[in-house]
């Protein structure tokens, strides 16, 4: 079992497929939306779909690359390779995040 | 060319017209508008192969697992038995609750075949359900990403050699096919569920739109969802190797058994038609007692009155039918057609069959399903009917009510081919009576009597009994006793245009032992003449183009032998002068119809012992 994520802070969970270009390149994108974040403030995990399928099948994932951001008062869920900077800072602001974008 | 393997369904009546049901390691769409039955479909196919042994995975995209298993619980098909035991599994790929879902940029669909192989793995899955492709692509991909994405999909249950069952939803019923509109191009077979307003009703039906590598009966078919499923309804009939034998019983009217060579064959459908009052529902009725006197199950279906109506009338008529029915032989079930839609009733019939076992069908009238449905409703019914008739080898009379005037010819095509047999009743208002008349227009697999037998309404039914006459309206006649033989060798030539008064005639004069050449007018018969004289000429007078006065005069005044044949006017022209003018023209004798076959055979051989 893995910690709980202390209150205030957000809960990212990153789903890849290791062996898809794309999924790398959320990983990039995601990395460069959070820079300059304090790490305080918000947990990233990063699930192999190819191994982590408990997960997986809990949180009902079906595309990969897919950003879940979990937050007592806002969630969503992103699909897709981050590419678009605004588009997630703008969904992690939701989730008081305050990022460098 | 390899064969294509396939897992039978279970869903009654696709394994027919798929030839076998779906393709094993390959991925069948099934596609339809809302309401069409799509999910039931799928849970039935998911269940069965359960059933069968087929480990195999259920993808709840468009409802929640809960969801998706309560609707194949209500249904009966044991889809909670059936993950109990392991060989059905369900897995959850529906949206995710926490919030809204935003796309942007590539994805793939790695997410979902991974799970997917993870539990094929571990569950042994040889098959998966997906329901449904609209709901997993929601909201929708721009066009070309999302052709690319559906491919992964069923490219990677191929891999996994999955038999696959795809569920999408249709834009419209009848155009393009599903309205992401790209799954139909990857998939091994597409089914396609309708469920269309037909005049006042709602026809529900199902096509197989496309096999590779596999024949498929073509076209829509019937179908209906009542609580045991979908079932569909072939409009083609299983083939039975052990109908191949003649096996006959009686239709509970001696008189018409005799008029079809000992009996009705089994197995067949019978059509009987007639105007209001013919005494169609009577006859249909004796089919019913005798059946069930003779110990067999009788399924008897009336549309036309309430079932104590039916009784009452039966009883006071001397067939009571109450007796049977709690013997348990006879089975009445009175309902109007309009209160039930067409598949329902074939979904009771078929219900009817598998559990009352009936072997003998009546159903009192088809022209009440008709009045109540659009041709093709019912046309689709009829053959719908016919299928089911045939699958379970039944032997059935159905009713089927015409004007009077259309007893002949008001046979919608499809009628003829479902009827292997077709009686007509008919009557005509005389001066102080009415005269019934029974006619076999058709009976497959059998001789049987071509001209109307005279039909009377007694106690205890219907009586069926040789024609006594010869009638100038109708021209019936009935044929001599085989015994007597008092026209042994005689070589009569008959000059009569009404083809059945000719074949009548002819008929009569054969059993009565003599040889007959028969033509249909005065030029026929006058060539028929050149190629020798005949011992007698019997002739109508009313011919068409050269009347028998005519013919006559032209047979007299020939030369030698032809000239002095001995000569029958046989007619409806009956007046004095009529007589005279027969005589002056060269006939013997002069005879008037209706007339006794016997009286025609003993003129006729008395004429000839009075010339020779």
């Amino acid at each position: 079992m893995e910690d709980e994520t202390p209150a205030g802070v957000l809960e990212m969970v990153l789903y890849v497929n290791p062996a898809a270009g794309i999924s790398a390149k959320a990983r990039r994108n995601l990395d460069a939306a959070l820079k300059g974040c304090d790490p305080s403030t918000y947990r990233l995990t990063v699930r192999d779909v190819s191994r982590d399928l408990a997960e997986a099948e809990a949180d009902h994932v079906v595309f990969t690359p897919m950003l879940i951001v979990r937050h007592p008062e806002t969630s969503c869920t992103l699909v897709g390779d981050l590419a678009d900077l605004g588009l997630v800072t703008a969904l992690l602001s939701l989730g008081a995040l305050e990022t460098s974008g | 060319m390899s064969v294509v393997e396939k897992f039978a369904t279970g869903v009654p009546g696709f394994d027919l017209i798929s030839h076998g049901g779906i393709p094993r390691g390959r991925s069948s769409l099934i596609v339809g508008r809302s309401g069409t039955g799509k999910t039931i479909l799928g849970l039935q196919i998911a269940t069965h192969l359960a059933r069968q042994g087929v480990p195999t995975l259920l993808i709840a995209v468009e409802e929640s697992p809960d969801d998706l298993i309560g609707t194949g619980d209500n249904l009966g098909l044991g889809v909670s038995e059936a993950i109990a035991s392991g060989t059905l599994r369900v897995t959850d790929a529906s949206r995710p609750i926490e919030g809204p879902m935003v796309i942007s940029g590539e994805y793939d669909m790695s997410g979902l075949i991974h799970r997917v192989q993870a539990i094929v793995k571990q569950h042994g899955s040889r098959a998966v359900v997906l329901d449904s492709a609209t709901a997993l692509f929601s909201p929708r991909p721009p066009q070309e990403l999302l052709r690319s994405l559906f491919a992964q999909v069923i490219h990677a249950f191929r891999r996994m050699e999955l038999t696959s069952v795809v569920l999408a939803e249709a834009a419209e019923d009848y155009g393009q096919l599903t309205t992401l509109g790209v799954e139909d191009f990857v998939c091994d077979v597409v089914v396609i569920l309708r469920n269309i307003v037909d005049g006042e009703r709602r026809r529900r039906s199902l096509e197989i739109n496309k096999y590779r590598g596999s024949g498929h009966y073509k076209g829509e078919f019937p179908c209906t969802i009542t609580a045991r499923g979908l079932t569909i309804f072939p409009l083609d009939a299983k083939d039975r190797p052990e109908l191949h034998r003649e096996e006959r019983y009686s239709s509970g009217l001696p008189g018409l058994d005799t008029m079809i060579d000992g009996g009705l064959l089994r197995d067949s459908i019978v059509i009987v038609r007639g105007p209001t009052g013919s005494g169609k529902t009577m006859l249909g009725g004796l089919y019913a007692r005798a059946g069930a006197l003779r110990g067999e199950k009788v399924a008897y279906y009336g549309f036309e009155e309430p079932k104590a109506i039916l009784t009452r009338n039966f009883a006071s008529i001397g067939m009571p039918i109450d007796e049977l029915e709690r013997a348990g032989n006879l089975q009445v079930t009175c309902r109007y057609p309009e209160a039930l839609g067409l598949e329902d009733l074939l979904v009771s019939l078929r219900m009817g069959l598998e559990e009352f076992k009936p072997s003998l069908v009546v159903l009192d009238s088809i022209s009440s399903i008709e009045h109540s449905s659009s041709e093709k409703g019912f046309r689709q019914f009829m053959i719908g009917l016919a299928s089911l008739l045939r699958e379970h080898a039944r032997s059935a009379l159905l009713t089927q009510t015409v004007l009077g005037n259309e007893v002949a010819t008001h046979t919608a095509p499809y009628l003829s081919t479902i009827a292997d047999a077709i009686l007509v009743l008919d009557y005509s208002v005389g001066a102080s009576d009415i005269d019934r008349t029974l006619r076999v227009l058709k009976m497959r697999g059998s001789s049987h009597v071509t001209h109307p037998y005279r039909l009377q309404i007694a106690q205890g039914g219907l009586q069926v009994e040789p024609p006594p006459v010869l009638r100038a309206d109708r021209r019936q006649v009935g044929p001599a006793p085989a015994s007597e033989r008092p026209l042994e060798g005689l070589r009569i030539l008959l000059v009569e245009d009404f083809a059945d008064a000719r074949e009548i005639v002819t008929n009569v004069l054969r059993h009565a032992g003599a040889e007959v050449t028969a033509s249909s007018s005065s030029p026929e018969a006058l060539a028929t003449l050149e190629q020798g004289a005949p011992d007698l000429i019997v002739a109508d007078i009313g011919l068409p183009g050269e009347d028998g006065l005519q013919f006559m005069r032209k047979v007299r005044a020939r030369p030698g032998e032809e000239g002095r044949v001995p000569a029958v006017a046989l007619t409806a022209w009956g007046l004095p002068r009529d007589r005279a003018l027969a005589k002056e023209a060269g006939y013997q004798a002069h005879l008037v119809k209706p007339i006794e076959p016997s009286t025609l055979v003993s003129v006729l051989g008395a004429m000839v012992v009075k010339a020779s």
